[in-house]
Order: C-alpha cells, then sequence, then structure tokens
C-alpha cells in the first residue's frame, strides 16, 4: 500500500472502467517467484517502490526510487503500437541535507516495445533510460534525472517479506479489495549518485514494495496512512490502515519480522493514534506527522525527521499528500528508520 | 558647385518638368513597388512557415523525417533509444478534409508525454489533470484545438466535430484550447495512437522531433541515429522545412521578380531621356554654368544627383506602394496570390528591410545610371558655341553596325553561361545585352529602313523621312525607349503565350481518361482503399479505371524533395506526357522502368539508361530510367512509374486519384451519375470530367498571371506617355523650325501632319526593333530562363494578334502624341516664332 497518490490523474484515466473489467487478486493467492517478480499487466495497477538512506562523502542522503504501471482497458480496441494499453510512470527522488532542497525528476510513457515496458516473468520496467531491473538475485535502478542520477545495486540480506495472508493484502471489506503485496526489507545498498555532475559513492540499505491490485480502495474510504521501517538488528515493520470520511478505520493491517520470525497482524489488532498533528502553512491542510501505533496492544510511535514534508502536487497530478521519513520506535528498545506516508486529508482521492 | 545653388537649380529643373518627372518616377516606383511586394509576400511566407516550424518543433534541435506518405514506426525505438538521445516525440501529421468546407484542417497526432517535453503548449493548460474534469488525455476521440482552428470550424470546448478519413468520416470532440499553439495556424492536436487508428495510418509516422544530449558529440550522434534509420528517412534541423519551401516557390518568385527588373529597367530609359531632354534644352544655363567656373565633373555630378533624386523618390514611393500591395494581397489571396503554394493562416507579415533597402536602391542606382550616360556628352560642352546657341539636340547616336553587333553577339554568348546556384544569370545577362544591342541598332537601323522608304514628290513626306533618317539625338532617345518597353511587353507576352499553348495542349494529353477522382482536393487524410477502387470499377460503363498514387520523397545520394507518380504505364500515356522515347521499354529482367520529369534532369542530372535508387516504403528500390517526360506541375522533380512496379515493391494498395476510362457505347451522363455515388461515400471526395480539370487548370494558370498581364499594360502606357511627353518636348524646342515652316507657306494643320507623321516613322522604326529584340529575349526566356528556374521545356507560340494590337497601339499613339503635341507648339503665330529666336 504505498504512494499512489502521484498517480491519481493517470488513476482516473485506468480506472474510468469498471474494476469487474479487470483480474481481481482474490483469496488464496500463492506468490511464486520469480514470475512475481515480474509485471502483472492485466491487473489495473502495479508498483514497484524503493526508498532507503545512503552514505556518501557529502554526507548522508535519502533516495526513493518509484515505477508504476497502470492498464487502460480503453485503448484495447486500437491495433496501433502506441496505443496506450499500459500506462508507466516512474518517479525518482534525492534529499541530499547540504543541499536543502529535494531533487526530484519523473517520467511518464505509454508502454511501447523496447522503449518503456513492464515485462512479466522477473523484475525489469523501464521508461527510456530510467530502468529498475532484477538480475543474479539483485535489483539495479538506473536513473538518470536533469539535477541528479543514480546507479544503484540494491541485494537481498534476509527472505522477502509476503504481506497479508502469503502475498494477499486485503484492503476492505470485499474479497476483491485487495493487493498482491511482497517488501523487501533491508536491501544493501551500493553504487554511485552523481549530483551537480559530481559522481559519489554511496552505500547504505532500502525497503522495496512491489504491489499489484485491481481494486485498492473500499467505496467509503477516502484516504490512507502507512508505515514501513527497517528495524535495527535485521527486524521490519509495515502497517497501514484505510480510512473514511469521518476519520475511522475501515481496513487495517501489520506485519511484524523480529528475531528472525514475521507475524501478521489484522484489522482488529492493529489501531492508529495520532499523537501531533502539523498545519501546513502553506496549504491549511491538518497532517498527523507524529503517528502512534498499536499493534496487539505494542505501543509503536513513527516520529517525523521533519515536520514539513508535504508534496503539492496539485498543478501536476492534482494531489495532495504527505510523504517523509521517519524514526521508529517500538517495545522493548526496538529503533528503526523509515517511511510515513498520510493521504487523503485535503480532500478524498479520486479513484 | 555648393549646396543652396545646387537646390535652387534642382528645384527650378524638376518644377519645369515636372509631369515628366513624375512619369520617370512612376516608373521606377512600380518597378520597386514589384519586387519590394513579391520579396515582401515571400519573406512573410517563409517567416510564418519557419516560425510555425519552430513553434511546434519546440526545445526540439534535430528532427527526423521521412517521405510524405511516412514510414514505419518501427524506427522510433531505435531513434528514441540513442545514447545521444535527450527526448525524441514521435508525430504523425496529415491533413483532413472538414466536411462541408473546401478546406482541411492539419492534425497532429503526438504522444502528450514525449511531445510535452519539448514543447509545454502541447498539453492544454493542466485540464487534464484538474479535479472534477473527466481527464481526456488518452481518450481516441479527443481532439485539442489551436484557438484560430476553433474560429475556423465554429466550434468551442466541449463541442464535437468532423473531419474526413479514408473510412468515413471521423467524430471528435474539442478537448481543449492550445493557445500557446496559435501561431501554429489551424492546428488540432489528438494522440498519436488515436490519429493511427482513427485514420487509417496504424504503423506509420511522419517525424520525429529530437533533442539530443548536451553532452553527446553531435556528428557522431547524427551519423549513428541516420545508420538506424530506414531508407528514404533523414535526420535534419527544423529550420530546413522553410529552406525546402523556398526551392519549392523559387520557380514562382523567377517570374515576379524578372517583371519587377522589366518595370525597373523602363523606368531607368525614362529618366534617361527625361534627363536628355532637360539637359538638351538647358545646355545655355549648363554653358553659363561652365562659364561662371563650375568644372565639367561638378555639372556631371549635379545630373547624377538630379536623377538620384528621381530615383529616391520613385523608390520611396514605391517601397511604401509596395508594402501597401503586399499587405493587401496577403489579405486577400494569401502568400502567392493564389498559386496554391502555401497554406498558411496569413497573418504574418514579415517584410524583410535589408532585401527592400537593396531593392530601392537598384531603383536609386538605375535612375543615377540613367542620369551618368546623359552626362558623358556634357563634358564634351563647347561653352563658347553653346552660349551662343540655342538649337537644341543631343549627340547623334553612332551609326555603324560594329557595337550593336558585337553586343548582339555578346548576348548570344551569354545565353549558353549555366545558371549560377538556381539564379540563370547567364539568362538575365543575355537579356540585358539584347536589349542593349537593339537600343545601339536604332541609328543604323532607322536609316537602313528609312532608305527603303522611296524619295517622295509630297513636301511633308520628305521633310519627315530627312528629319528622321538624320536622326538627332533626342529622336534617338526617344525611339529608343519605344524599342525598349515594347521589347520587353512583347517578349513577356510572348513567353506567357507559349507557357500557356505548350500548358495547354500538355494538359490535353495528360488528362487522356474520361473522369477523374480525387480523394483528396484538401489535405491528404483521404485515400481511395482497395475496395473503392473496386466499387468504380464495378460501375457499369466503366471501361477500366487507372489508380494513381503520389509519393513525395528525397531519392538517395539526393538532398531535394521529388515526386513519385504511380500509375498504369502505356504507350498512350507516355505520348500524353510527351515523354521521350513515347513508348515502354520490353519487361526485361533488370529493373523496373521509370521515367524522370526534365526537372529531374536539371536537378539530380538523371539521364536515360541510368540506374536510379528510390527509397520506396524503407526498402533501396532500383529503377532504370527509361526515358525522360514533361511536367509543368511540379518544377521540383517527378519521377512516373508503372502502378503494378510500385505496388510489388511497395505493398501499398492506395490511390489518391483515380482516372475513368468509360466503355464506348457507355451512356457518359448515366455512367459519371453513378460513380458520383461512388465516390460521395469517400468523405470529401471529387469526381470531375477531364474537360473540367483541363478549364480550371487554366483558369489557374491564367489567375496566376492575371498579375503579369496587368503590370505590362500599366508598363506600356507609362513608357507610351513618356514618350508623348518627349514629343511635347521636342515640339516645343523646335518653335523656330515650325515658324520657318509656316513662313514658306505649311498650314498648321500640315505642320501637325509632319510632325504625326515623324512620330510614326518614330514608332514603326521603335516597334520594329522593339518586336525583333523582343522576340530574341522571349527566347532567351523560354529556352534559358525558363529552363533553368521552372526546370521544363516548351516551344515559342507568337501571340499574332496581341503583338499586332500592341504595335499598332504603339505606332498609333506615337503618331498622336507627336500631332497633339505639335499642335500645341504651332498655336502661337508663326511671326512670334520667328521672332522667338531673335
Amino acid at each position: 500500500m504505498r504512494r499512489a497518490a502521484l498517480l491519481l490523474a493517470l488513476l482516473a484515466v485506468a480506472l474510468a472502467a469498471r474494476a469487474s473489467d479487470f483480474a481481481p487478486v482474490l483469496p488464496g493467492l500463492k506468490l511464486a517467484f520469480p514470475r512475481d517478480f515480474g509485471a502483472h499487466p492485466e491487473h489495473r495497477i502495479e508498483w514497484w517502490y524503493a526508498t532507503g538512506h545512503l552514505e556518501t562523502p557529502r554526507g548522508p542522503m535519502g533516495f526513493q526510487v518509484t515505477f508504476f504501471r497502470l492498464r487502460n482497458k480503453a485503448a484495447d480496441p486500437n491495433p496501433s503500437r502506441f496505443a496506450p494499453t499500459q500506462l508507466l510512470f516512474a518517479h525518482a527522488a534525492l534529499a541530499d541535507p547540504s543541499h536543502g532542497k529535494l531533487r526530484h525528476d519523473q517520467r511518464i510513457a505509454r508502454a511501447f516495445p523496447g522503449l518503456a515496458e513492464a515485462r512479466t516473468g522477473d523484475t525489469d520496467v523501464f521508461i527510456d533510460d530510467w530502468s529498475f531491473r532484477r538480475d543474479d538475485g539483485r535489483y539495479r535502478a538506473r536513473i538518470a534525472g536533469e539535477a541528479f542520477s543514480l546507479d544503484l545495486v540494491l541485494a537481498p540480506t534476509q527472505p522477502l517479506l509476503p504481506q497479508g495472508e502469503g502475498g494477499y493484502s486485503r484492503k476492505g471489506p470485499l474479497p476483491s479489495q485487495a493487493s498482491g503485496y511482497y517488501s523487501e526489507p533491508h536491501l544493501a545498498v551500493t553504487g554511485v549518485v552523481k549530483v551537480d555532475g559530481q559522481p559519489l559513492e554511496a552505500k547504505g540499505s532500502a525497503w522495496l514494495d512491489h504491489e499489484w491490485s485491481s481494486e485498492i480502495l473500499a467505496d467509503n474510504a477516502v484516504g490512507w496512512d502507512w508505515v514501513g521501517a527497517n528495524l535495527e538488528g535485521g527486524g521490519a515493520l509495515m502497517a497501514f490502515r484505510l480510512r473514511d470520511k469521518a476519520g475511522a478505520t475501515v481496513w487495517a493491517s501489520a506485519t511484524l519480522r523480529r528475531d528472525g520470525r514475521t507475524r501478521v497482524f489484522t484489522k482488529d489488532e492493529v489501531r492508529f493514534a495520532p499523537r501531533r498533528t502539523w498545519r501546513s502553512p502553506r496549504t491549511g491542510a491538518t497532517w498527523p506527522v507524529e503517528m502512534g501505533l498499536e499493534i496487539a496492544g505494542e505501543p509503536w510511535v513513527a516520529t517525523p525527521m521533519m515536520d514539513d514534508q508535504e508534496m503539492d502536487a496539485r498543478s501536476s497530478t492534482g494531489t495532495l499528500y504527505w510523504e517523509g521519513a521517519v524514526t521508529v520506535a517500538g517495545p522493548g528498545g526496538a529503533k528503526g528508520r523509515g517511511y510515513l506516508e498520510l493521504t487523503g486529508y485535503s480532500e478524498r482521492l479520486r479513484f | 558647385m555648393n549646396a543652396p545653388l545646387a537646390a535652387t537649380l534642382l528645384r527650378g529643373s524638376l518644377s519645369g518638368n515636372r509631369w515628366r518627372s513624375l512619369l520617370a518616377v512612376a516608373c521606377i516606383a512600380l518597378g520597386v513597388a514589384l519586387a519590394g511586394a513579391v520579396n515582401t509576400l515571400h519573406a512573410s511566407a517563409l517567416d510564418e512557415i519557419d516560425r510555425a516550424a519552430r513553434l511546434l518543433a519546440g526545445a526540439a534541435d534535430y528532427q527526423v523525417k521521412g517521405p510524405r506518405n511516412g514510414f514505419t514506426d518501427e524506427a522510433f525505438a531505435a531513434v528514441a533509444m540513442h545514447p545521444a538521445v535527450a527526448v525524441a516525440s514521435p508525430v504523425v501529421e496529415l491533413e483532413a478534409p472538414v466536411p462541408g468546407k473546401a478546406e482541411a484542417l492539419r492534425v497532429m497526432g503526438i504522444d502528450p508525454f514525449r511531445a510535452a517535453r519539448l514543447q509545454p503548449g502541447f498539453i492544454a493548460d493542466g485540464a487534464a489533470a484538474r479535479g472534477g474534469e473527466t481527464p481526456a488525455l488518452l481518450d481516441v476521440n479527443a481532439a485539442w484545438l489551436t484557438p484560430v482552428a476553433m474560429a475556423r470550424l465554429g466550434v468551442k470546448p466541449g463541442d464535437g466535430f468532423a473531419l474526413g478519413g479514408p473510412a468515413g468520416e471521423v467524430v471528435l470532440k474539442v478537448a481543449g484550447a492550445l493557445p500557446a499553439l496559435d501561431e501554429g495556424g489551424p492546428l488540432a492536436v489528438m494522440d498519436i495512437a488515436a490519429v493511427q487508428y482513427l485514420f487509417g495510418r496504424v504503423g506509420t509516422i511522419h517525424r520525429i522531433d529530437l533533442r539530443l544530449r548536451d553532452d553527446a558529440p553531435r556528428e557522431a550522434a547524427l551519423r549513428g541515429i541516420a545508420a538506424a534509420l530506414p531508407p528514404g528517412v533523414a535526420i535534419v534541423k527544423p529550420d530546413e522545412a522553410a529552406m525546402r519551401t523556398a526551392g519549392l516557390t523559387q520557380a514562382y518568385r523567377v517570374n515576379l521578380t524578372a517583371l519587377a527588373l522589366m518595370a525597373l529597367f523602363t523606368g531607368g530609359f525614362l529618366v534617361f531621356s527625361t534627363l536628355a531632354l532637360q539637359a538638351a534644352r538647358r545646355r545655355q544655363e549648363f554653358a553659363l554654368l561652365r562659364a561662371l567656373g563650375l568644372t565639367a565633373g561638378g555639372l556631371r555630378a549635379f545630373l547624377a544627383l538630379e536623377g538620384a533624386l528621381l530615383g529616391a523618390g520613385g523608390a520611396a514611393a514605391g517601397t511604401a506602394l509596395g508594402l501597401a500591395a503586399s499587405r493587401a494581397m496577403l489579405e486577400r489571396f494569401g502568400y502567392d496570390l493564389g498559386a496554391g503554394f502555401f497554406s498558411g493562416t496569413g497573418n504574418t507579415f514579415a517584410p524583410d528591410a535589408a532585401s527592400l533597402a537593396a531593392i530601392g536602391l537598384l531603383g536609386v542606382a538605375t535612375a543615377a545610371a540613367a542620369a551618368l550616360a546623359v552626362t558623358r556628352p556634357l563634358a564634351r560642352l563647347d561653352v563658347a558655341q553653346a552660349l551662343k546657341d540655342r538649337h537644341l539636340d543631343l549627340p547623334s547616336p553612332p551609326g555603324g553596325w560594329a557595337l550593336p553587333l558585337a553586343l548582339a553577339a555578346g548576348a548570344l554568348a551569354a545565353a549558353f553561361v549555366p545558371p549560377a546556384g538556381e539564379i540563370p544569370v547567364g539568362g538575365y545577362l543575355s537579356i540585358g545585352l539584347a536589349l542593349a544591342a537593339a537600343v545601339m541598332a536604332v541609328g543604323p537601323a532607322s536609316r537602313l529602313l528609312l532608305d527603303r522608304v522611296p524619295a517622295s514628290d509630297a513636301p511633308l513626306r520628305t521633310l519627315a523621312r530627312a528629319q528622321v533618317k538624320s536622326l538627332p539625338g533626342h529622336l534617338s532617345a526617344m525611339v529608343s525607349g519605344i524599342v525598349v518597353s515594347v521589347a520587353l511587353t512583347a517578349a513577356m507576352a510572348i513567353m506567357v503565350h507559349s507557357f500557356r499553348v505548350s500548358l495547354d495542349g500538355w494538359l490535353s494529353g495528360v488528362l487522356e481518361a474520361d473522369l477523374f477522382a480525387r480523394a483528396a482536393p484538401q489535405g491528404d487524410a483521404v485515400v481511395f482503399s482497395p475496395e473503392a477502387q473496386a466499387r468504380m470499377a464495378a460501375v457499369p460503363g466503366v471501361d477500366r479505371i487507372d489508380p494513381i498514387r503520389f509519393e513525395r520523397l528525397t531519392p538517395e545520394g539526393a538532398t531535394g524533395l521529388l515526386t513519385i507518380i504511380a500509375r498504369p504505364v502505356d504507350a498512350r500515356l507516355l505520348r500524353g506526357f510527351q515523354a521521350d522515347p513515347p513508348a515502354p521499354p520490353p519487361r526485361g529482367s533488370g529493373p523496373p522502368a521509370a521515367w524522370v520529369s526534365e526537372a529531374s534532369v536539371d536537378l539530380f542530372g538523371w539521364r536515360a539508361g541510368q540506374e536510379i535508387v528510390l527509397p520506396l516504403a524503407g526498402r533501396r528500390a532500383a529503377f532504370r530510367v527509361a526515358g525522360v517526360f514533361r511536367d509543368y506541375s511540379r518544377t521540383w522533380g517527378a519521377v512516373l512509374v508503372d502502378l503494378a512496379d510500385y505496388r510489388a515493391l511497395t505493398g501499398d494498395p492506395l490511390a489518391n486519384d483515380i482516372a475513368i476510362h468509360l466503355a464506348r457505347d457507355a451512356e457518359a451522363k448515366t455512367v459519371e451519375a453513378a460513380l458520383g455515388r461512388v465516390v460521395a461515400q469517400v468523405p470529401g471526395a471529387e469526381l470531375h470530367d477531364a474537360s473540367y480539370i483541363h478549364a480550371r487548370a487554366l483558369a489557374i494558370f491564367d489567375r496566376t498571371f492575371a498579375a503579369t498581364y496587368a503590370l505590362e499594360a500599366v508598363a506600356i502606357l507609362i513608357a507610351l506617355a513618356g514618350v508623348t511627353s518627349s514629343f511635347a518636348a521636342l515640339a516645343w524646342s523646335r518653335r523656330r523650325e515650325f515658324g520657318v515652316l509656316r513662313h514658306l507657306g505649311l498650314t498648321r494643320r500640315e505642320v501637325t501632319r509632319l510632325l504625326a507623321l515623324e512620330g510614326a516613322a518614330a514608332g514603326i522604326i521603335g516597334a520594329v526593333l522593339g518586336l525583333a529584340s523582343g522576340f530574341a529575349v522571349s527566347v532567351v526566356l523560354v529556352h534559358v530562363v525558363n529552363r533553368q528556374s521552372f526546370h521544363w521545356g516548351m516551344a515559342i507560340h507568337m501571340p499574332w494578334l496581341g503583338v499586332a494590337v500592341l504595335l499598332a497601339a504603339v505606332i498609333a499613339l506615337c503618331a498622336l502624341g507627336a500631332s497633339l503635341a505639335g499642335r500645341a507648339a504651332v498655336a502661337r503665330e508663326a511671326v512670334e516664332a520667328v521672332k522667338d529666336d531673335a
């Protein structure tokens, strides 16, 4: 369940059709690899979403690399090679405290053989010279932005983390309101970050989400809260909830990997309790930037590295959301670093 | 000479010859105006094309372009993936007919995600992404229109509208406006896949706009990209579009510019004769100035200044007139007076200051040169003699044949000088020398002609003959004026007539079928599918149909564009196209036959028997040149190939036009009606019989040359007015002579008749010499200037009636003008006139 917010304008295109036109994600889903590393073109939406922290000669940096795929069934009758039956969207950002501002860039394209594709069989998604590929068990992200470029290798250090029931991640009261979803926590990152024309050796760790769905929001849901973090000592935490208009939880779930064991928590075991809000002076929106969590009775808290991590993309994609780096603290001195995402706090996300 | 004195003298001389000065100014103005207007129209058209191309290309620094009918979109990925390419944006482009209107709308199919990175104006002010609005970015029927296109179609955002497509009308919806692209003209922008799908162009693109990486080495990148392209597709800079268009209109401009030069030349002669007569009349004045200490050089400078002033007046008036005229013509007819080369919005008015200044200076220089020619004899002025003597004359022209013959030989030699670039300099030089030869021949020719006139007992004729035969300088200058204007007018008339007769004959041959169907009189979005062709062939009474397919491409190893005409070729068609040899070669095992137009021979250097390679459908296709054919419609070159060969090579079954032959016993009207119903199923398509197309082509020709006719008439009228006024000045100066004649017993009527006879004689000499040299000039125009700029051959056809009317008018007007002038001069009493001299 991650930052699809960026994509809403395109989603609206793809989602003009009914959810029933697409292949549903149903209970009993069995993940199979390497097949499920690859794309699932008959589902409405899919994303590969990597976030992480890097150490460079210029100091610590945060990065984010995302590839979205959207199915547009309306274009199916058109035999043209350019028919926009699949749309691809990539977004990359580099948080460099020494620079003071977030560098980011994006690419949108219709799928075109050889040029922009989300291939099946293994992770291989690319738009021109932007790519995210899995090869020899490791991922490679190559981003050639205007202001920066990334060439990173992300290597797994532990087994992947299926979310929900073995990869079937329920999102609402109906069984079809669900996604196929797995994460790769604690990816070891090495590579080169290029800023201001200067290549910098980089090392760090990252989190990868791969999720696909045809029906991601229940009818009465207006937005979601999501948190994912690498915990010290190899642990991992993921939790989300979908909210209705009144702020009540429509659906929730969490996954916790601790001491090598993974446990999934259902709707009734996961509670989100905002501890502190921040009001954006720019947009007037109020964000619960410090988020308290109760997972099976145990208290967790996600604290923002800074309050103002609001993303105002209303002029381009029509969306307003908050997404940023957090530190996570939990029971027994558990600590970690991750990302918090808050959507639907200014208006209902249009699906 | 000090300035105030010069000013006083100038004022005196110009106001004393007000009418003649005005005529000279008018003639210079006419030449400058015409040249300026042609230049401004052309500069505006190129400016609009150039700006539209730049606007639509946005940040693109190169474009990949192929044949007019497009190239495979498989080439796109290879170009886009080249490491030197930063952005690659594919474009499908066509012109779709607007149902119910005789016009087409330019439709661009783009990939908005890529195009917006080069030209953000392609995305309608973010409307696609706004909350609440239905996102139409990828809707198959959505079209974004420039405001000028919405105004043309009378639609607003949200409205539906239709365009003609190959399978019927395509219904679209105005999804938004593209105000940022308004200068690009009337334009509909759609998704590339939608255009390919709805307009039957799946698999085809026409252009790829490119932005290369700043850090990529250019040369290597361009070579690398070019290597990835199919044959016939090239990488060019966006501003080369305007240059290519410039090539297409070269011939048209040459024609009008020649006309402008002719007006300027005539103007120069008028300036010459005006100043010559003045100089003669003012000999005493000049002698006085010399006696008072003015040097001969100073006197010449003064006269040159006078000429330059007349020229400057003409240039200023002409530039203003040219600008006003081009502005009015732009609004009324478009950039090419309706000749059909451009289809822009017509709201770009971009005069080129440098060219206009050059043309104006040419006007001034012409007048100053004419003035300098006058002053030469003044240097030899015998001051003492001139102070006493009020006799009026210019030095007589040289009497021998040596100089005119040498000039004529030079003219002949110059005609064989090859063109410099695309400009037939040899031809123009030859015309100039021929005219000079004619002018220099005035003296000897008039003696030769008048020697043939038997001596007569009638005293008037004897007097007139003696007067003209001795050919005083002033008469010679006048006759020269007539020679030049008659020569140029006759030459243009002969050339235009030759062209029209040749075109007429060619059309009769080319339009050999009974009926012709055109899929897209407007635009190129509509073509005849194989089904539509079959339906036409199946109409009862139709003997056979000849589908015709056009393509425009750049042949291998060349840079220019040419047109491919693919249609069934047989001996009859070849005869119609005046092909040489007029029969197809026997089918052998070698490459298929192709006939190349005369323009192709000139531009690409092709010869019969040679093998040429044309990139058809992305493959190199070899043809053997079987012969040369005549093509009066494409100055840029054309190749005629057999439709069966073309189809075998390309697999393209479509047709732009269909030539329809009816069965011998068919009821033409009935068959035409039935065919009309079949053709009407294709939106925008038209069916016409051969005579209609023939007549329309000639009407377009006449409209194009209407400006020529009008300007010729004006030029000759001004020239004749100049001649008449010369006579008036001359008659005035001969008052003393007339007085003596009256004393000798001649009546006023007889003196007037004497002058009329003189005028007629001068007119006849001028007209005969003018016609002779005009014929020579027309031969140069037809066989050298036309051949080198229009690239087609034609035969000389004399417009006998027009020439006869011209000659008669010139002679009659000379006689009339002379007698009118004489009547005024002898109005005073004879005694007074003789006393005048005392």
